[in-house]
């Protein structure tokens, strides 16, 4: 970390390596389209790098480039508000050709579920099943108190499944 | 429909941060309520499908992406490795607000010039390209958008329309250069510009556009639109691998929404 602050090239490549498939799974999810994940995360680690000199090093490093992650998906969001939505379809999908047509229909059916539940639901569904990350940590990327994180997370639950029944889909 | 305090306390446990108590508690309250098992049994479905939705893999050369973004931001050749403090000062704010300044004067006589023709487009055939950003965050109306991976070089491709005008902007990631052709049926395109970002050699016929040894940058070709269905063929080949695909009409595209 140290290194990667004193603009050590390699040192910042490897936090590229080390982070790089979580921040873009973070931004998948919040954006719901791989090619504007794509851009998101390489977005976040040219403003990581540009802004290394406020890292305080005081919080994790994770939780500071998650929240960066999830802002510039919230300002990916806003800025495709005011446009005309791609058929998601139409998007080529290249990921994980390997897995059953189910299991590919289940992951779209939660990703449109996901996309249904406004950011601030999204993003704690986001940090914890798909991040891992407990109340706290979550607490610390959104830099809320834990109660906070708890109740809104206890919402969103609420609201997802509401979501993927709404789209005919019953978690089992 | 159970009360939000027992909704809770089924997440806690099946987020694992409940205490002992709470365990007991819901056991107790379980035994006599049937409501509270079908409500745990369904968040424990949510639980376990989100749990099976896997992580998706890292897109292949963002590492490459990130660094050559880096480079551009600092406008430092290729072979001067990342950003450096040095270039950082260099590139202060002062200098930046003029960059911006001048870059948004630029822009407005490039964007005037095209809406009154003093800047046409490259003809057929010409050599010189413009250079710069000309990939679109997305097209403002109906549009198609396509990727595909040839070897270790991603291509990404998307149509919309201007007046009757289509354009196709492509964007080519990876380290391998890439021959891409656009192939249509010239009854319905008719094939007027390219621009590129970084040069490479482009033939245009009368039924395809080629693009020869296209390296990582963007660029568009702008078709007289004189059918609005007809698709754009592309085939890609870089780094010994070949893929080929249709990039739909936004015509087509309007209709399947």
């Amino acid at each position: 970390m140290a290194a990667a602050r004193a603009r050590d090239p390699k040192a910042f490549a490897a936090l590229v390596e080390a982070y790089g498939r979580v921040v873009f799974n973070l931004a998948l999810r919040m954006t719901g389209h791989h090619e504007d994940a794509r851009d998101v995360t390489q977005n976040v680690f040219v403003k990581a790098y540009e802004k290394l000199d406020t890292f305080d090093g005081r919080s994790r490093f994770f939780s500071w480039i998650y929240r960066i992650a999830i802002n510039e998906s919230l300002n990916l969001l806003a800025r495709r508000k005011r446009m005309v939505a791609l058929d998601e379809e139409l998007v080529s999908d290249e990921q994980s050709p390997h897995r059953g047509a189910e299991a590919r229909e289940e992951e779209r059916m939660v990703q449109a579920a996901l996309l249904d539940l406004t950011a601030e639901y999204r993003q704690v569904i986001v940090l914890r099943h798909f991040l891992d990350l407990s109340h706290v940590e979550m607490g610390q990327v959104l830099r809320l108190p834990e109660k906070t994180v708890k109740s809104r997370l206890h919402t969103a639950r609420v609201r997802l499944g509401e979501a993927l029944r709404k789209r005919g889909y019953a978690p089992r | 429909m159970i009360d939000r305090d027992h909704e809770q306390l089924i997440q806690e446990v099946l987020d694992g941060h409940a205490t002992k108590a709470q365990v007991e508690r819901l056991e107790a309250w379980l035994e006599t309520s049937s409501e509270g098992r079908t409500r745990k049994r369904e968040l424990e479905g949510l639980f376990q499908t989100l749990a099976r939705v896997p992580l998706a893999e890292t897109p292949a050369g963002l590492g490459a992406d990130v660094e050559r973004a880096l480079r551009a931001r600092a406008g430092s050749p290729a072979s001067d490795g990342l950003v450096t403090p040095f270039a950082r000062r260099w590139f202060g704010p002062r200098f930046r607000l003029a960059f911006v300044f001048a870059a948004g004067i630029a822009a407005g006589a490039v964007g005037l010039g095209a809406l009154t023709g003093a800047f046409p487009p490259i003809a057929p055939g010409g050599e010189d390209s413009l250079v710069g950003t000309m990939m679109p965050e997305r097209p403002r109306t109906g549009g198609g958008r396509r990727a595909w991976q040839a070897g270790p070089t991603r291509v990404e491709a998307m149509a919309w329309r201007t007046g009757k005008t289509r354009v196709v902007a492509v964007r080519v990631r990876g380290e391998a250069p890439a021959d891409i052709e656009m192939s249509f049926d010239p009854a319905g395109l008719a094939p007027g510009a390219v621009r590129q970002s970084t040069p490479s050699r482009f033939e245009m016929d009368r039924d395809r556009v080629v693009i020869r040894g296209a390296a990582a940058g963007e660029f568009t070709v702008e078709f007289e639109e004189r059918s609005g269905a007809v698709p754009v063929l592309v085939a890609i080949r870089a780094g010994g691998a070949a893929v080929s695909g249709d990039l739909p009409s936004p015509q087509a595209v309007a209709r399947l929404r």
